[in-house]
């Protein structure tokens, strides 16, 4: 009994793990090219949560499976990155970190606002079948979960894959290692950032599926409120740095399904902020030093 | 593009000049400035005020409708408000109260205790209602000292709170039974079958949001359930609004209860209940009134929700059978433009609109001053049995005008105050069949 929970409680950290992975690799990448800490990245889990609603339930005059609903609002999502990007944040690019930093707040703001005056606050939730946990080996979970892990698992490697294996993953490392450097190497960086830009938020709007796929029903400022555990993750990893990312994801993953388990569950997102304060306290550069 | 120094001083020039304007209209006399505060106040819920065009708004009996108008809980001021105008129209038509037409003003509390403390402010100090309709049990205790030590006669038809049990009967009163009678209902329809229709419930867990207006029923169904001779397995408190419940809802289940009581908002109770499907809970659960409405059904999957037990106020026998509740609905969708009249709190107002009413009345009609302290007294009068009964204002009013002595028959009780201001009225168990809340049994207030 007291192992079977262990388990179980292993496992939904996992679950939420993958979840905070896709968006804290999501974040760290575009940390890594950009250099400033992106506080309107949690918009793009709610645009791409709220999209694949709207697609998937005809709002836009068609109704599509959801899988594609999903994709289609991914590219969507993405798209929207790389306007945002191109809008505000490139005209102010050479001012530093923190001008940057500000916009970006102001940047959620806008988003934030410009989909709850176009939806109202209303809850919504995506048109998916509810399950009941089977059990695999002394596990429950639903499918549904599993395809989250699945979802998470297979994102990290085409991640990983792209920083390794292609000439875009080869320019973004080189750009994000010395800016400078890379465009005296003939790197178009402003392309690379473009393009890091389409990566990460279509990977926030991934993030945001996977947490509607687990925690319906959900309202306009969800991205906004999650942002602060895929913080905790990615500075927990170091942060620009994606391996860490992944890493610092399931730590909290786990952190925050013991503390509410073992703990007390009322205080699920607060165990996130207490590993942020000590990870800024003890070890700024994160549990994963080295490189991109 | 460039803007010549020339150019650049004229527009803010201008700037300054529609400023300077604007600050001299905003000092010019007491009149226009009530005029603002009144077309401000209306803006905010989009309605229109029942006030004659002709008369003076100083002359106005002031009738101050306390509730929220926007954010989650805006649809409690949606239904209450339409009630409270039309009641309004209604005794303008008959010429107002003592010569004096009635007119309605908002306050928007938010749902926020924050918020409510300025609303009520203004409406006390600037506005200087008459009367007051409202507010919920969210905001009760934040206003409750102001609106008391101001002497203002408040009638609410939304909160339940146990908070007002022992307060209250001098100036607040209330047409809506309190948590504590519900709670008790909660026990003693979980306990035996002839009122659930399902099983005589044995053990139950109770999982209750940490809000006053949630945290208000715990106590009365804890104990209640107990003296009924069942046993709680646990009583847990859960924060409000969180992504997830699925540890909660693991631990209610070790504990093992046949049963479980939902003390919490709608969405919160949607993920509550999933997440005990999708985690294999055998049980039932039984909600609040909060929950037990077709939104709630609406969010939830039917095959969550099967055979879940909800609290209702009943429909009052003797206003059913009268025809006078069929009568409201009518006029109520008429007036308001509503798809259904039997909105939740609709019933409740039209009973504390139209004591409020014949209250000031009366008053009016025995030749004293419309002061705080005399319409409080005659709240109590005008409800009391045994004198002539009466189920509407004109009714009432016109009895009040022959010199009888009143007494209000309402829509959701006989609505007779007791010391402390509240009422008792019969409560409905529903049953959730396929989506729809149907009714499995009816308890009275003497079965409690």
């Amino acid at each position: 009994m007291v192992f079977d929970n262990l388990l179980q409680t292993v496992v939904f950290g996992l679950i939420e793990g993958s979840v905070i992975a896709v968006g804290a690799v999501g974040l760290t990448l575009s940390y890594g090219v950009t250099r400033f800490i992106n506080f309107a990245y949690g918009e793009f889990l709610t645009y791409g949560a709220y999209l694949t609603v709207f697609l998937a339930a005809g709002v836009f005059g068609m109704s599509l499976p959801l899988p594609v609903a999903a994709v289609v609002a991914l590219v969507l999502v993405g798209l929207l990155g790389v306007a945002v990007s191109r809008v505000f944040f490139e005209p102010i690019s050479d001012r530093g970190a923190l001008p940057l930093l500000i916009t970006s707040i102001g940047v959620s703001f806008i988003l934030r606002n410009l989909l709850q005056g176009w939806v109202g606050v209303s809850a919504k939730q995506l048109p998916i079948p509810l399950l009941r946990r089977q059990e695999y080996f002394g596990i429950r979970l639903t499918h549904l979960e599993l395809g989250v892990v699945v979802a998470g698992v297979v994102t990290m490697l085409l991640i990983h894959l792209l920083l390794q294996r292609t000439m875009l993953g080869k320019r973004m490392r080189a750009t994000s290692g010395n800016r400078s450097l890379a465009e005296v190497a003939g790197i178009d960086t402003t392309d690379v950032i473009r393009q890091t830009w389409f990566i990460s938020a279509a990977a926030g709007a991934l993030s945001g599926v996977l947490y509607a796929v687990l925690f319906a029903p959900f309202r306009p400022g969800v991205g906004f409120e999650y942002l602060i555990v895929i913080f905790a993750a990615t500075l927990l990893g170091g942060i620009g740095r994606p391996y860490g990312a992944m890493l610092g994801a399931f730590f909290i993953g786990l952190a925050m399904n013991f503390g509410s388990t073992y703990l007390s569950a009322n205080y699920t997102r607060a165990y996130a902020f207490i590993i942020l304060v000590g990870v800024l306290l003890v070890r700024p550069e994160g549990i994963r030093g080295g490189e991109f | 593009m460039t803007i010549g120094r020339r150019t650049f001083l004229t527009r803010t020039g201008g700037l300054v000049t529609v400023g300077g304007v604007a600050g001299l209209a905003g000092c010019t006399g007491d009149g226009g400035d009530d005029e603002d505060e009144e077309t401000t106040t209306e803006s905010g819920g989009g309605a229109t005020t029942t006030q004659d065009g002709g008369s003076g708004d100083s002359e106005d009996l002031k009738i101050g409708v306390l509730l929220p108008f926007s954010g989650d809980y805006a649809w409690v001021g949606a239904n209450v408000l339409p009630v409270v105008q039309m009641i309004g129209e209604e005794i303008n038509e008959q010429g107002g109260i003592g010569g004096r037409n009635v007119s309605v003003v908002q306050g928007d509390t938010e749902a926020s205790p924050d918020a409510s403390v300025s609303a009520t402010n203004r409406l006390v100090n600037v506005e200087n209602v008459d009367g007051v309709i409202g507010p919920t049990s969210i905001t009760m205790s934040a206003v409750i000292d102001t609106l008391v030590e101001n002497e203002v006669p408040v009638i609410t038809p939304t909160a339940g709170t146990t908070s007002l049990d022992t307060r209250g009967g001098d100036y607040i009163f209330r047409t809506v039974s309190s948590d504590s009678l519900g709670g008790r209902a909660i026990a003693k329809a979980a306990r035996e079958q002839q009122y659930n229709s399902i099983q005589d419930y044995e053990r139950m867990a109770l999982m209750v949001g940490d809000k006053e207006v949630f945290q208000s029923f715990k106590e009365p169904v804890r104990s209640s359930f107990e003296e009924f001779g069942g046993t709680i397995t646990t009583t847990m408190d859960i924060r409000t609004g969180k992504a997830s419940y699925t540890s909660e809802v693991q631990s209610m289940m070790d504990s093992d209860p046949e049963i479980c009581v939902l003390i919490a908002s709608v969405e919160d109770s949607v993920k509550i209940t999933e997440a005990g499907f999708q985690a294999g809970y055998e049980g039932n659960w039984f909600a609040t009134q909060d929950q037990t409405n077709q939104d709630f059904l609406s969010q939830s999957e039917n095959q969550v929700t099967e055979d879940m037990l909800g609290l209702n106020a009943a429909t009052y026998q003797p206003a059913q059978e009268a025809g006078r509740l069929e009568s409201f609905f009518d006029r109520i969708t008429e007036y308001a433009d509503w798809d259904e009249g039997g909105k939740v709190f609709a019933t409740n107002t039209y009973d504390a609109m139209n004591v409020m009413g014949l209250a000031m009345t009366q008053v009016a009609a025995s030749g004293d001053d419309l002061t705080g302290p005399n319409v409080a007294d005659a709240i109590h009068t005008v409800a009391k049995p045994p004198e002539q009964q009466v189920t509407s204002y004109t009714e009432g009013a016109e009895a009040i005008a022959d010199g009888a002595d009143v007494d209000y028959e309402g829509l959701v009780g006989p609505i007779n105050f007791d010391e402390n201001g509240d009422i008792v009225a019969p409560f409905s168990i529903k049953k959730a069949e396929g989506g729809e809340w149907t009714e499995a049994g009816r308890l009275p207030p003497e079965a409690l």
